[in-house]
């Protein structure tokens, strides 16, 4: 019980303290701080790491995480057997692509599954396509292969006993990767679907 | 509720309060940062008032959709506490809807600060910290005149062994057992969106 506590403490002071430091930016008197999202310094390069993207039918074709031309991509790390983090991210960008209207297309996104096991290329296409429909299901039962491209975007994921069960973990973030590779925006867990698709207006203009 | 657009710009985990620190961090009133749990301090005079100030009350049920391919859902409330401390112990669903429900919540995965570190993440804004489900034993406590929000990324019912997929606009009872108020019904509303 102690140990639960201590360590819901700690996660509500980390939130507060990502709302501070998002808090800070957004009533600095001057600076660039037009994003909901956050900016890492420095920022991170991604583009080298290709993973699978899956069919439904198990066809794979290498995907390098990076955004085609002009565009954005977001990358996701997450399960489909998730029923609050994952859907609410998923269900956020779907809104935020609505309010996007013709630059949604714009914006690509890959769902990278941290718990391939379960989530076969079927049930991943499936799930991620009900969100968003050209979305890229990517998946790979190399871990050596997944975690290095998890670390190269600051994303951690595993099993950790829960109640004598294995339950998933993962980082919560998303990401937002520019045509040159660069992981160029972060948004915390809860951003609200207008902030994200403010701030891709402001990205698209940037890669335009 | 949090509508306006500067506190949804911060609202990192649903349920955690951070209107306090809209204040502390602007530097506009005095400091309250009230880090301290999921509870808030009732806003809901008004609705406290409708119920006669006593009663435990809940309201904005909501289910989120489910995709086909998974057996599992969430569903969300806000419930103001009444008179006395209490703490909601169990909730049940029909079985046409699901095999079980769970209150459960998200924390952050064990040692999850020092692994992500390790793992060269540099930013210091704690944003990236891994978390993980997991039930919440022994019941939820509902202090007196106090909100609880079950909101995403905080506290959910886990609906486990879904029936069937979670479709828009179906509604569904959930039965909440309180150790003080006892059973209360409350109707859900499956939405694609948070209401
Ligand atoms: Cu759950």
């Amino acid at each position: 019980m102690i140990g639960r506590r201590s360590r819901l403490r700690a996660a509500i002071v980390g939130a507060l303290l990502v709302g501070a430091v998002t808090l800070a930016a957004g009533c600095g008197s001057d600076g660039d701080a037009a994003f909901a999202g956050y900016e890492r310094t420095p920022t991170p390069h991604v583009g080298d790491l290709t993973l699978p993207a899956v069919e439904a039918d198990g066809t794979e074709t290498d995907l390098a995480m990076k955004a085609t031309g002009g565009k954005v991509m977001l990358v996701y790390f997450g399960y489909t057997n998730c029923p609050d983090i994952c859907p609410t991210t998923l269900a956020d960008i779907r809104q935020a692509l609505g309010d996007l209207g013709d630059q949604a297309s714009d914006v690509e996104l890959a769902m990278v599954s941290i718990d391939p096991e379960v989530d076969t290329p079927e049930i991943l296409t499936g799930y991620v396509r009900s969100f968003v429909p050209d979305a890229k299901a990517v998946r790979t039962l190399d871990d050596a292969r997944l975690r290095a491209a998890a670390e190269g975007f600051g994303a951690d994921y595993g099993h950790e006993e829960v109640d004598g069960k294995p339950q998933p973990y993962h980082t919560t973030s998303l990401y937002a990767v520019d045509p040159e590779g660069d992981l160029v925006l972060s948004w915390t867990f809860g951003t609200k679907p207008d902030d994200l698709a403010a701030d891709l207006r402001t990205l698209l203009g940037r890669v335009a | 509720m949090f509508t306006t657009t500067r506190t949804r710009r911060l609202l990192i985990g649903s349920g955690l309060a951070l209107a306090g620190l809209l204040g502390a961090a602007c530097g506009s009133d005095s400091a309250s940062t009230s880090a301290g749990t999921n509870t808030t301090e009732a806003e809901t005079a008004g609705a406290a008032a409708d119920s006669a100030g006593d009663a435990i009350a809940i309201s904005g049920a909501w289910a989120r959709t489910s995709p086909s391919e998974v057996d599992t859902g969430a569903a969300y409330m806000t419930i103001t506490g009444g008179t006395d401390d209490d703490s909601l112990l169990k909730v049940e669903v029909p079985s046409a809807i699901a095999g079980m429900a769970q209150i459960h919540e998200m924390v952050p995965a064990g040692g999850g600060t020092e692994s992500s570190m390790a793992m060269g993440s540099t930013d210091s804004t704690g944003g990236d910290e891994a978390m993980v489900m997991q039930e919440v034993k022994g019941g939820l406590e509902i202090p007196a005149g106090k909100t609880v929000e079950l909101a995403p990324g905080g506290y959910h019912v886990m609906l486990m062994e879904l029936a069937a997929p979670l479709k828009e606009g179906s509604t569904f009872d959930l039965t909440l057992t309180f150790d003080k108020a006892g059973e209360k019904t409350v109707n859900v509303e499956v939405r694609t969106e948070a209401p």
